[in-house]
């Protein structure tokens, strides 16, 4: 079997199991919903790179943010625990309006960075597993695919129908070398 | 004078040199602005990487669409013809948001600047000054990776913190100066 190395947007998966859960998130193990797609694919994962950010803290965190907080750090840890590269960017707080958004920085540019050293870095591995939806990661991709023998597969989800809550961007599914879709007994088996 | 390579996003950029001219009530040559702002930091550039997105075009183009790819395509040659200078393109996404309004994004250009930051000592191996033009600072992380970065602060330019797109942002401050 072939040994893959997978990269997962922390957000994205997240959607699509609020997705799946009917709005609420299905309790599941990132170890294990890896060895699921890989178990179909028929390849084996060598290691398990996730994106993500902390949640937003102020100055004086009030005691929802501490608690959000403390959920993250013990989530961490136990990916930490499983052997999980767990790759942080952070979250920024902007007030537009009068009202607070919430946006993750820095977090595609380290699974892009990362993506770029595949080929020195581990030499040996020539499929990498992206778990993402997003066309900003075309260009990683284009130059991995171009310049070494490592083959990307998307491992996405997306609504055939119009207007459907998620999609997929056409250059993103052109760039890979081919794409899997995420099931639902991916998270609970 | 020790060699340089400058990296901007010429959206960024083109913001920043709009907002000097009205100041300034003078318009901004392009090419020159960027060997003055290596020239104020007794640098010497090497090459300049401009990174752009052209313009949204639907399948049948507008006239619109038509003269803002014209006029793209334009700077696009003149930047090309110069060995010096090297063009890299994302591509532009528009979005049909839920208010029925539009938005256009650019798509893939910070992670060609990452994907080139990340490999320009390949290419460069005796470069020991690299300037980045940008306010983003989805490019900490490279930084943190690679540590050789000269930011150059645009000290006259007006932090608005209502408009991301053009104000400074303090982590990108932060990871610079540390």
């Amino acid at each position: 079997m072939d040994e893959v190395l997978i990269f997962i947007d922390a957000g994205f998966l997240s959607k699509v199991n609020n997705y799946f859960g009917k709005g609420k998130y299905i309790q599941f193990k990132i170890v294990n919903f890896v060895k699921n797609i890989c178990l179909r694919e028929k390849v084996r994962h060598s290691k398990i790179f996730f994106y993500t950010a902390p949640p937003f803290q102020s100055t004086n965190p009030g005691k929802i943010e501490i608690t959000k907080k403390k959920n993250y750090d013990s989530f961490k840890n136990a990916l930490v625990r499983d052997g999980v590269f767990f790759r942080e960017g952070r979250c920024q707080r902007l007030k537009v309006d009068g009202k607070f958004s919430y946006h993750q920085k820095g977090v595609d540019t380290l699974l892009t960075m990362d993506l770029v050293k595949v080929p020195m870095k581990y030499s040996s591995i020539k499929k990498v597993f992206l778990i993402a939806s997003d066309s900003d990661f075309v260009p990683i991709i284009n130059d991995l695919q171009n310049e070494s023998d490592v083959r990307v597969t998307l491992c996405t989800f997306f609504e055939k129908k119009r207007d459907g809550f998620f999609s997929t961007s056409n250059e993103l599914m052109k760039a890979v070398s081919n794409y899997v879709l995420i099931r639902e007994e991916d998270f609970r088996k | 004078m020790e060699a340089c390579v400058v990296f901007t996003d010429r959206g960024f950029f083109k913001l920043v040199k709009k907002e000097f001219e009205i100041k300034e009530k003078k318009k901004k040559k392009f090419l020159q602005t960027f060997r003055n702002i290596c020239k104020n930091e007794k640098l010497n550039l090497k090459h300049l990487f401009v990174y752009d997105a052209p313009p949204f075009q639907s399948r049948i183009p507008t006239k619109l669409e038509n003269i803002l790819r014209k006029k793209y395509d334009n700077i696009k040659k003149m930047l090309d013809k110069r060995s010096w200078i090297t063009f890299r393109e994302g591509r532009c996404q528009k979005i049909f948001n839920e208010n029925n309004t539009i938005t256009f994004n650019q798509k893939g250009v910070n992670s060609l600047i990452v994907m080139d930051l990340m490999t320009i000592l390949v290419d460069y191996s005796d470069i020991k000054n690299i300037i980045l033009i940008a306010s983003d600072s989805d490019f900490v992380p490279v930084e943190d990776d690679r540590n050789f970065f000269k930011l150059i602060i645009l000290d006259n330019f007006e932090m608005s913190p209502s408009d991301p797109s053009g104000s400074l942002d303090d982590f990108l401050l932060e990871g610079i100066y540390g």
